[in-house]
């Protein structure tokens, strides 16, 4: 050795600690021992391990290894080299940034592959899905939905139910296949459902509170063209997708544990919690069949006036006030619907107020009626 | 210490002190020994922007912020002057953790979707494939600590040398599947003994450079302690027993039952007596099951202290002798200061906590006898790629 040590080197063989002199060309660290082979570390590939300010050490390394490492008492030497390496200076700031820069970049991938899975993916394979998985599905939801209730399929009153949907249907270019039978339904209290569904693969599902309420045969065809539109636009099949994309994502950060979210009946009602966006589209397809089939798309409107009226006791006051006034009530009403999962229309069928004032009525109403007083009389009574 | 579910807590010391078995060379024999924490600042500012860098990744941030804590750490305890250093990074901890998501958990995720689209919702089937899911999770779970273990002992460096985990993940996962399983089945009677099976695997698989530590000794000496401490456990439980009993048959009981009942009927009229009463009800609750916490906590401190001293004494290194004056009280206090620093600042005081952990095990170590360190030459076991994937999923470890 030719200089004087100046510098104390472990060489990742032993533990030994070696007295070293080191010489630092701007370019290169030369690490020279006695009776041994000089080491030569590029500058470029230095890092700090420790150290580096005043009153302290400089403990370097060479990147990537895990033995040898060079200790220089504070002075001049070490002041050179920190102070004149961008790198060596900076490291830590600089694996914080590129560290924040990868977690930043797995949340963007994830949220793209979240949207993807639960916005983009359901609707797009809602048509894909095979009839043996909808059935499967549809079984467990319809369980869910109709639980003990009684079915009421009074012949006379299935008739009249059955004379709207071929006159809805008639208004149709295209019409899906769909079943629709009505079941007492009851909430707890044994107070009566007002609701309809359509769930996959086309089972519709009145609740005789929903008969009860109506008030004319419109009102029936209303409701009834508009969960036929659910059915058309394949709402429920993409519910479906939904469901699973969402349960996939829950399983991945639970190991296989999320999949309880949808085997509770929360969960399956959450399911045909449709949209604003669906709502309205099937409220547009509802329309546009009924004008077709020369029915007064009002009784839609009427009924969910009514409805929307006895839920929410301050609407009445509020409707006066103007559509404004209506708009907060419907924000309202969807914020109390994720509260109550199955209560009435509306925790179903979000958005209600707003899309109630976009239906029109049809110039001439329903032409000519759906139902003799006879038949209205006997859907009335399809419970008995 | 409450971050390590118990059977953990008997593999005892960290890496550092692992690392702490050896001194520096003296020619013609041997050094003695001296382990310390030297704390210096800059923690507070790592702890803040580590906080608010997960805050905005939704805590993807956190390899990279465990990496910079465990930096800091490593850095300050000094053994013989020369500082640890840890040389993992936050690369590695993130590629762990995909890795783990991409072999174990999508997996599942992709098995329990197509079971669920084959079979519908509320079937048995998935039911039984949730346990099945459950029960293998707690087989990994030894499995996932021994891995922990064996990356961060590989990134502890001193003067050079690395340290090393040389056994079998697979027979500490099921000698740790077993404690979990035979622990509750005895009554928590052969905790000691399955603890004392798991610390000699431990120990005696680690190594500083090719020098491993030894662990000899029985699970005996444990049980006076343990008895002790099982029986004061076994006292507190009947008196919150009797506590109950006596409270069920009050009539401020039978109130509250009238009032939940009714909750569940859905027909309670809610008034604001009710309210306070069910306010009351829940805080009582709280306070009762902190205090359970804080009793249980007391009691297993002292047999924990006992442990730790114990198997501190069973482990040696060429030419060294160790010993731990971890006492109950020391435990509790540290303990309590973690749990309120992590309640008071939201948990952004964390690294603080694994600075006391390392701090209490650096001030309660000593080394007895000389050591030789010319005889002491590199690791040659395999540097893992990657690490912590599966603790990190499991959540079984904060540090």
């Amino acid at each position: 050795m030719t200089a004087k040590p100046n510098a104390e080197y472990f060489d990742g063989g032993s533990a030994h600690s070696h007295l070293a002199a080191v010489t630092f060309d701007e370019r290169n660290l030369v690490i020279a021992r006695d009776g041994e082979a000089d080491v030569i570390w590029r500058i470029d590939e230095v890092e700090l391990v420790s150290g580096g300010k005043p009153g302290q050490a400089l403990r370097l390394k060479q990147r990537g290894d895990h033995g040898s490492r060079l200790t220089l008492p504070e002075g001049e030497l070490a002041d050179s080299i920190v102070g004149g390496q961008h790198h060596i200076r900076h490291g830590e700031r600089n694996r914080m940034i590129r560290g924040a820069g990868v977690a930043l970049g797995t949340v963007a991938v994830l949220a793209g592959l979240g949207y993807g899975l639960l916005a983009v993916a359901p609707q797009a394979l809602a048509g894909l899905l095979p009839d043996r998985v909808v059935d499967t599905f549809a079984d467990g939801l319809e369980q869910s939905v109709i639980k003990t209730s009684k079915r009421c399929n009074d012949p006379a009153g299935e008739e009249a139910l059955n004379k709207i949907a071929r006159r809805i249907v008639s208004g149709a270019d295209n019409p899906p296949t769909f079943s629709l039978r009505v079941f007492d339904i009851r909430q707890a209290g044994s107070k009566k459902l007002v609701n309809a569904f359509a769930l996959p693969g086309g089972r519709m599902v009145f609740s005789a509170g929903l008969i009860e309420q109506a008030q004319s045969a419109d009102e029936v065809a209303g409701v009834m063209a508009h969960e036929l539109g659910h059915v058309a636009l394949k709402h429920p099949e993409a519910a479906i997708v939904r469901v699973y994309g969402l349960q996939m994502l829950l399983s991945i950060f639970s190991a296989g544990q999320g999949a309880e979210a949808i085997s509770n009946v929360a969960g399956v009602l959450a399911v045909l919690r449709y949209s604003r966006a669906a709502e309205t589209e099937a409220d547009e397809y509802a329309v546009t069949i009924l004008d077709e089939a020369r029915v007064d798309p009002k009784g839609l409107k009427t009924f969910f006036t009514r409805l929307l009226r006895k839920a929410l006791p301050d609407a009445e006051k509020q409707a006066t006030d103007g559509k404004d006034a209506g708009k907060t009530a419907s924000e309202e009403s969807s914020f109390a619907d994720r509260l109550k999962p199955l209560s009435d229309m509306f925790s179903t069928h979000p958005g209600t107020q707003s899309r109630i004032d976009a239906i029109q009525p049809r110039e001439g109403g329903t032409d000519p009626a759906l139902l003799t007083p006879v038949e209205w009389t006997a859907l009335k009574n399809i419970c008995r | 210490m409450n971050d390590i579910p118990q059977p953990a807590t008997a593999a005892g010391p960290s890496p550092s002190a692992t690392a702490g078995t050896s001194g520096p060379v003296a020619a013609g024999g041997g050094e003695a020994v001296r382990v310390e924490y030297v704390t210096r600042p800059g923690l507070a500012g790592i702890a803040v922007t580590n906080f608010l860098l997960n805050l905005v990744t939704l805590w993807f941030y956190r390899f990279w912020a465990k990496t910079r804590v465990r930096r800091h750490i490593w850095s300050s305890v000094h053994i013989n002057g020369e500082p640890l250093e840890y040389t993992g990074t936050g690369k590695e901890l993130f590629f762990g953790f995909l890795v783990i998501m991409g072999v174990i958990f999508l997996p599942l995720a992709l098995i329990a979707t197509v079971l669920a689209i084959q079979t519908g919702p509320e079937h048995p089937a998935m039911t039984l494939f949730q346990i099945a899911v459950s029960i293998g999770l707690l087989t990994l779970y030894g499995f996932a600590i021994y891995r922990a273990r064996r990356y961060r002992l590989s990134r502890t460096l001193w003067r050079g040398i690395r340290g090393a985990l040389t056994g079998s993940a697979l027979a500490y996962s099921g000698k740790y599947f077993a404690s979990l399983l035979l622990s509750p089945m005895t009554a928590g009677w052969l905790r000691p003994a399955m603890n004392l099976l798991l610390a000699e695997q431990m120990y005696n698989d680690m190594r500083f450079g090719n020098q491993p530590l030894t662990f000899r000794g029985r699970a005996g000496p444990l049980y006076a302690q343990y008895a002790i401490c099982w029986f004061l456990m076994a006292g507190v439980i009947v008196a919150i027993a009797v506590g109950g009993v006596a409270l069920a048959t009050s009539d401020m009981f039978t109130q509250y039952a009238d009032l939940f009942g009714a909750l569940f009927k859905g027909t309670g009229t809610s008034s604001e007596a009710q309210g306070l009463l069910l306010f009351v009800a829940v805080l009582g609750l709280a306070a009762l099951f902190l205090m359970y916490q804080i009793f249980s906590s007391i009691i297993w401190a002292l047999y924990t202290a006992r442990e730790m001293n114990l198997f501190t004494q069973y482990t040696t290194f060429p030419g060294l002798r160790f010993d731990f004056s971890a006492t109950a009280w020391s435990l509790v206090a540290l303990w309590l200061g973690n749990l309120a620093l992590i309640i008071f600042t939201l948990g952004i005081a964390q690294p603080f906590v694994e600075q006391r952990v390392i701090r209490y095990f650096c001030d309660r170590l000593s080394v007895d006898g000389l050591v030789d360190l010319s005889a002491v030459k590199q690791s040659q076991a395999q540097l893992d790629e990657r690490g912590e994937g599966l603790i990190d999923a499991l959540d079984l470890d904060a540090f």
